[in-house]
């Protein structure tokens, strides 16, 4: 049987591992260049001293390469999902070849398995080979961006996670459908929905948060937000600001930062009305429409005016800092690892059990 | 016709009740040279007396050897709607037997469960003697052809032979290359390219390089055309006879069976109405075979 879950995987497989190839010898080349850039930089700022400022802008070379070989990463799974998972079982209903195979000599339940395990693990490699590749290459600019925690999903090992999960999602959906194209939709969906709840709504409560208290720096605090969609999302499942009052966010290498909230001792959050009533002249400058989009120029009075209520509000109220530090990263990566993976099994016996007991009862057509 | 006496009678019905509804017509078969029609028709209150017998006489120690399928309250049920209902037979072993009945009356249901695809709502049923697709062992005893003679688009036709050789224990590689090179077929083209009538002799040649001891064929001719159709129904019988296969092979079409089934079962609605050796069935009036299937199928339409 697996012979046969061979060949019927072999053209993709190969295609495949030829893409693959391709972006890791593109990979090896392009990542010795930048290997030896940052080696170049960090000998260089070694002698003047002072690495901070030379780092953070080696972090930012080759960005576009950078963002595009990452979100190589995060997609791949999702093509495994839909062009490996969907098709292997609702391509048989749709040609009706399952007849012809079920009524060989190999029980439907090996030979679903055998399906499973091939197509499964091949998805697995082909997820880990690219991140491996990918997580190489950008690991310079890793380290000089110090933010392991903002490419989680596109280094070592959760795309492995994703893309089993993604494989056995398809192959459920294609089960419960029984039509090919239908099913990559839904698969596609489906995988989009989980992986923004777990990145946002699961992933910051896998582990209790460590916390950091501050006093409020007048200079570094500012009014208002940033808004992205990224930002938005985590404010939906986490909650967002509760007032306009913006403390900096610490530098923390590596560390994942939820929050930077405005407190009092007993560990309520500052809200606007609070913040009304300590400096009411501020606030009408604030809620004034900015001119133009980013940052607001302001007179140097409405700055005094700002650092002084933000000292005013600084007596009773301290900015708590909720993190996680870059020593739980590969706690996070095995914990959500072993989810996406155990999902993914459980998709599979779904499957199974399906295949056995209920394919046949529906409709008759096989 | 020989005459036989009255206890002689009374064993064969006995016998008949224990062994399922085809046997049942046994004594009908010299009925219907007689006044055809009539006697035959079994309504389900007669079939259910009979059962009843069976039940009550001697009906385990009966052998099942001389039978490749044995099915006795049947049933299939999608949803609300059944497929199969209450349906009992036995089918002769070492025999080409069609099974023939109109549209809807059951037959790609029963055919589907002999071979396992579907599990019975209702009922049993057993296939030489054990349960369909039970094991591998089971599966490799049964070959199948089903509607549509599906086969693997994009896989070639020598594809086709190593997925019979990988899936079968008892595949019989020369059998398969042997069949291939008699219909001419290229072994490197790919089965989506081929023509009707080359799909269906693939696949009927994957379902007999396994060497079952069954075949089982649902309407494997409905979409080819006349000569394939012809040269289709001869290769069955060249199997049948050179392999000493057991054949069951339904369509709508009493002419495309009669050309190579010895024994016949017309199934309408559910229910056995007819079954028995062609030679029997075949009326001493000079009417066809297809006049005689006509009659039970618009008997039944007239019943209802």
């Amino acid at each position: 049987m697996i012979r046969l879950a061979w060949r019927q995987f072999r053209t993709p497989a190969v295609v495949s591992a030829g893409a693959l190839l391709v972006v890791a010898v593109f990979a090896a080349v392009s990542g010795r260049d930048l290997a030896n850039a940052y080696a170049a930089t960090l000998a260089a700022c070694d002698r003047i001293g002072d690495c901070s400022s030379a780092t953070a802008a080696f972090a930012r070379t080759d960005s576009g390469l950078n963002f595009g070989l990452g979100t190589l990463v995060t997609v791949v799974p999702a093509l495994v999902g839909v062009f490996w998972g969907a098709p292997l079982v609702a391509r048989e209903i749709e040609a009706g070849t399952l007849p012809l195979v079920w009524t060989q000599s190999v029980t439907r339940a090996r030979w679903l398995l055998t399906k499973l395990a091939v197509v499964g693990l091949a998805s697995g490699l082909a997820a880990g080979l690219l991140s491996l590749v990918v997580t190489r290459w950008a690991r310079p600019l890793d380290n000089a961006g110090a933010a392991m925690y903002d490419t989680f999903g596109q280094r070592h090992l959760v795309p492995i996670g994703y893309a089993v999960f993604a494989f056995a999602l398809g192959v459920t959906v294609g089960v419960l459908v029984r039509r090919t194209v239908p099913a990559m939709a839904v698969t596609l969906f489906v995988f989009v929905a989980v992986r923004i709840f777990t990145t946002y709504g699961l992933r910051p409560r896998l582990f209790e948060p460590s916390h950091l208290s501050l006093a409020l720096d007048p200079v570094k605090t500012g009014f208002g937000s940033a808004v992205s969609p990224s930002i938005l999302l985590n404010s939906w499942f986490n909650g967002g600001p509760t007032s306009q009052l913006d403390p900096a966010t610490p530098t923390i290498a590596n560390a994942w930062i939820y929050s930077t909230r405005v407190v009092d001792a007993q560990g309520h959050d500052l809200t606007d009305t609070v913040l009304n009533a300590t400096c009411p002249d501020v606030m009408a400058h604030a809620d004034a429409p900015p001119s133009a989009p980013g940052h607001v120029p302001v007179a140097d009075s409405a700055q005094e005016a700002a650092r002084a209520c933000v000292s005013k509000v600084g007596v009773s109220y301290h900015e708590l800092v909720t993190y996680q530090p870059a020593g739980r990263y590969w706690a996070f990566q095995w914990t959500e690892l072993a989810i996406y993976v155990g999902a993914a099994i459980l998709l599979g016996a779904a499957c199974l059990w399906w295949v056995r007991r209920r394919i046949t009862g529906r409709g008759g057509g096989i | 016709m020989p005459p036989k006496d009255a206890r002689a009678q009374v064993t064969v019905r006995a016998q008949a009740a224990a062994m399922g509804a085809w046997s049942l017509q046994k004594p009908c078969h010299r009925a219907v040279t007689a006044a055809p029609v009539e006697p035959c028709l079994m309504r389900p209150r007669t079939a259910r007396k009979l059962r009843g017998l069976a039940s009550l006489g001697s009906s385990r120690e009966l052998d099942t050897h001389d039978t490749v399928l044995e099915a006795h309250g049947l049933g299939k049920r999608y949803g609300r709607r059944w497929a199969l209902s209450d349906c009992t037979l036995s089918v002769p072993a070492g025999r080409i037997v069609g099974l023939v009945g109109p549209n809807g009356a059951g037959k790609t249901t029963l055919l589907r469960l002999a071979v396992g695809l579907l599990a019975p709502t209702t009922g049993t049923l057993s296939v030489l003697g054990g349960r369909p697709a039970a094991n591998p062992h089971q599966l490799g005893r049964v070959g199948f052809v089903a509607q549509e003679t599906p086969t693997y688009p994009n896989l070639s036709v020598t594809d086709h032979l190593r997925l019979g050789a990988w899936l079968n224990e008892r595949w019989d590689n020369g059998l398969a290359e042997r069949r291939i090179a008699e219909l001419g077929l290229d072994p490197r083209q790919r089965a989506g390219r081929l023509s009707g009538g080359q799909r269906a002799q693939l696949a009927l040649t994957l379902a007999v390089a396994k060497r079952p001891e069954l075949l089982v064929l649902d309407e494997p001719v409905a979409s080819l055309d006349p000569l394939a159709r012809r040269e289709f129904m001869r290769a069955i019988g060249d199997i049948a006879t050179e392999h000493g296969v057991s054949v069951v092979l339904s369509s709508h079409l009493v002419t495309d069976l009669e050309r190579v089934c010895d024994f016949m079962i017309v199934l309408v609605d559910s229910r056995v109405r007819l079954a028995g050796p062609v030679e029997e069935l075949t009326p001493a009036d000079g009417r066809s075979l297809e006049d005689l299937v006509l009659d039970h199928m618009t008997a039944q339409e007239a019943h209802r």
